[in-house]
């Protein structure tokens, strides 16, 4: 408990998390503003879920507990639902934004990639990393066709991050504050590994909302509907092992392996490639040599 | 108490202030006034296939930026008030004192009794609010004419209403003079009693001695940076500082129910008082457009140094030079007269709305004057973008940090409803300045972002927090 465990979860929990905030959103006010906006659909989207459990709460008996039970599980599914049709909707208002924003210069180095988000994200850990990459990435010219294309396809996946913030800040930061105080975890018999488990699957959650976020675009941009029905189907996948909790093996590696999978799918669809990882990791050696 | 005053006064203020920057951009912006659509004319140096289209991008990037500029002190104010509220416990003790403007309480024995008691402390309160706004803006328009006195177009008037001009003008020295006191208040008594209590909470030992030259220091140079010259950041951090703390007091000393209350009914105050025909803040704002001129200049957030002008009316003192003093106020937020074409955005109107949330304002005869724009003066040409700033009143960011520092004392649901509170506040407020550019013309900001707090605040702590912790107990994840 206390200090070291509240730092320990919160690092794990929001650290790629503001490591992204800082280096590819903080920069730029426009997607500041897409990344809070992302945020309260979010929150809107919760709104309203959690006031259908509500009534379903309120009109059930309280007394039967697996009644109850079967009513958060309902919630559970009928949120995912809804996260998804906000993320829709939220896709829908940034298109109409971003044909306004067709013609953003590039002189401020905004038209970033989102590739380079999500390959920052999957290989690349540290900020130094990502930094390196995102200067590459600029230089080399490989930046894809049309700029408005290019601004979407960032603008959802900094929406995608917003959604993961604010999933993570709602699931993580009570449990942190509480974490500060003393006690003793799982005094009752719970698992020991409670804090532990919560950062680990809310950092597991954020990642895979900004990779969701990318492949939801890329899927209604091409219109291939697979994509979406793809990503709803897993983010239900999801939701339901959490389900299996607290039987952790059950739940936290299967996630962990869907979050590297999105990841490597996110960045190959939205234009990475392994020749340009290859660059990458040549280019830094490069540099390493010659500084 | 004095922060009534101030809000009546800075309501009145602002609307006069930005009526002033209405007309002063009017000449370029005749075309914006009539039809609503972005000005024609384009930057040369920027180079694309569409001027609308290009017009409309750097509206909407420097509109984003300037968006940015206030969603950072808001969010600092707010930081302030959580961290404050959440730690010391002083501000969320009820020990029975109220302000002499909610004399009703609320600790009654039915129900139907505490409601209307606490609906009649609203009332009373947005009443006096109210009253002083009526106050000043017949002020301003006899004042007016003594301003005027000395065009020869006004020499009748002049005549009639000298005299009770003078006594009206003195009146309203005084109320200056009390804006002045209750800044002083501000920042030496209220910043002692917080001081001291955050010293109780750590249990940190300190001497009077110590404490003293602290808040001697703190309090006179507050006064300087924010009443005469200070480093921006300085004067910003003040002006942050006095925004927490007047949100601070609001939180101890109004009642639960008086305070939600407030909160609404100040927003629907707001937004009557700036879009009815009737309303005060409007008429104040027609008759400052009329006399092209500024009223009260008052406490702003400022985020770039201002350029300050002298009034036309300085031929009364002698002194028409125009010099560059750094000072919160009265930058053309984005009104530039020099470059009619490089719209910010949001420029009149958003200015114009920005000046009707002021917080404690004070100003003398002297200031005022050395801060009321030139209408027909240039702002020193501006050759970065970045440079123009913007300016959010003061009372803006006491009520959002009252609301979210109220969230954080009182909910149950504790993080999760602050943060909501939150989310629903910045959200409101880019709504705000979205609507500005939108509709170029006066708008209130208080509402939408007060609006969507109130609900994010009820539906969160009543709705999503049963939920959120029967998914934290059983470990779920949505």
């Amino acid at each position: 408990m206390t200090l070291a465990v509240f730092f320990g979860c919160a690092f794990i929990a929001f650290g790629p998390a503001f490591a992204l905030f800082v280096f590819t959103v903080a920069k730029d006010p426009l997607r500041v503003i897409i990344l809070i906006a992302g945020a309260f659909f979010w929150l809107l989207s919760l709104l309203l879920s959690s006031l259908v459990w509500f009534i379903a709460i309120k009109a059930s008996n309280s007394q039967d507990l697996t009644l109850q039970r079967g009513l958060l599980i309902f919630g559970v599914f009928f949120s995912v639902l809804l996260q998804e049709v906000f993320r829709f909707a939220y896709y829908r208002l940034l298109r109409k934004a971003t044909e306004g924003l067709a013609a953003i210069s590039d002189d401020d180095g905004s038209a970033i990639s989102v590739r380079q988000m999500a390959y920052g994200k999957l290989c690349l850990c540290s900020a130094e990393n990502s930094l390196v990459l995102l200067g590459f990435m600029l230089h080399s010219g490989s930046l894809d066709g049309r700029f408005d294309q290019m601004s979407l396809c960032v603008s959802c996946a900094v929406a995608g991050l917003g959604f993961g913030i604010m999933s993570g800040a709602f699931s993580m930061i009570n449990i942190l504050s509480d974490s500060l105080g003393p006690g003793t975890v799982g005094i009752f018999g719970d698992s020991q590994y409670y804090f532990i488990i919560t950062a680990l699957m809310t950092l597991a959650l954020t990642l895979l909302h900004t990779f969701w976020g990318v492949l939801f675009f890329e899927g209604c941009e091409k219109s291939r509907w697979w994509v979406i029905a793809a990503v709803v189907s897993l983010h239900l996948l999801v939701a339901g092992l959490s389900l299996l909790n607290p039987l952790y093996e059950g739940s936290l590696p299967p996630v962990y392996g869907i979050t590297l999978l999105m990841g490597v799918w996110a960045f190959f669809s939205s234009g990475g490639s392994l020749h340009s990882l290859n660059a990458l990791c040549t280019r830094r050696k490069a540099e390493g040599e010659s500084s | 108490m004095a922060d009534h005053v101030e809000n009546a006064v800075n309501n009145v203020s602002n609307d006069g202030t930005e009526v002033n920057r209405h007309t002063e951009t009017t000449p370029s912006r005749n075309e914006v006034e009539l039809n609503g659509q972005p000005p024609t004319a384009r930057p040369p140096q920027v180079l694309t296939d569409s001027e609308e289209d290009e017009d409309e991008e750097l509206t909407l990037k420097y509109g984003a930026k300037h968006v940015i500029m206030l969603f950072v002190p808001v969010t600092l104010c707010m930081v302030v008030v959580v961290a404050t509220i959440k730690s010391v416990s002083f501000y969320t003790q009820k020990d029975g004192q109220q302000l002499i403007y909610t004399p009703f309480r609320e600790d009654t024995e039915t129900v139907g009794q505490r409601a209307l008691n606490s609906m009649l402390n609203a009332f009373i309160m947005i009443g006096v609010i109210l009253v002083m706004t009526l106050v000043l803006v017949v002020l301003y328009k006899y004042r007016c004419y003594k301003v005027c006195s000395l065009c020869s177009l006004y020499d009748a008037h002049r005549l009639f209403f000298h005299p009770g001009c003078r006594f009206m003008f003195c009146f309203l020295q005084v109320i200056q003079a009390w804006l002045f006191f209750s800044n002083l208040l501000l920042l030496f008594f209220f910043s002692l009693i917080y001081l001291g209590e955050v010293f109780k909470t750590y249990n940190v030992a300190m001497d009077y001695f110590t404490l003293a030259v602290i808040i001697w220091n703190f309090g006179v140079v507050g006064m300087i940076c924010i009443h005469w010259k200070g480093p921006l950041r300085l004067q910003q951090a003040y002006l942050i500082m006095i925004s927490a703390l007047m949100a601070l007091v609001f939180i101890k000393y109004l009642p639960e129910w008086t305070a939600w209350l407030i909160l609404a009914a100040i927003s629907v105050y707001d937004l009557l008082a700036v879009l009815c025909p009737k309303g005060p803040l409007r008429i104040l704002v027609e008759t400052a457009q009329e006399r092209n001129e500024t009223i009260f200049p008052a406490l702003i957030y400022s985020s770039t140094v201002v350029w300050l002008f002298n009034m036309a009316d300085s031929a009364e003192t002698g002194n028409n030079s125009s010099h560059p003093v750094p000072q919160q106020e009265n930058q053309v937020a984005m009104a530039p007269t020099a470059q009619p074409e490089d719209d910010g955005g949001f420029t009149p109107a958003w200015v114009n709305q920005q000046q009707h949330q002021l917080g404690p304002m004070q100003s003398s005869e002297d200031s005022r004057r050395e801060i009321q724009e030139l209408p027909s003066a240039r702002p020193p040409p501006v050759e970065d973008d970045e440079e123009r700033g913007v300016k959010l009143g003061l009372g803006d960011f006491i009520f959002y940090s009252m609301l979210v520092g109220k969230a954080s004392a009182t909910a149950s649901g504790d993080w999760n409803t602050t943060i909501a509170c939150f989310v629903a506040i910045l959200i409101g407020l880019c709504l705000t300045l979205l609507l500005l550019a939108i509709f170029k013309k006066a708008l209130p900001a208080l509402p939408i972002s007060i609006t969507f707090g109130l609900v994010f605040y009820f539906a969160t702590d009543n709705l999503v927090r049963p939920f959120m912790d029967q998914l934290a107990v059983h470990q779920f994840y949505i």
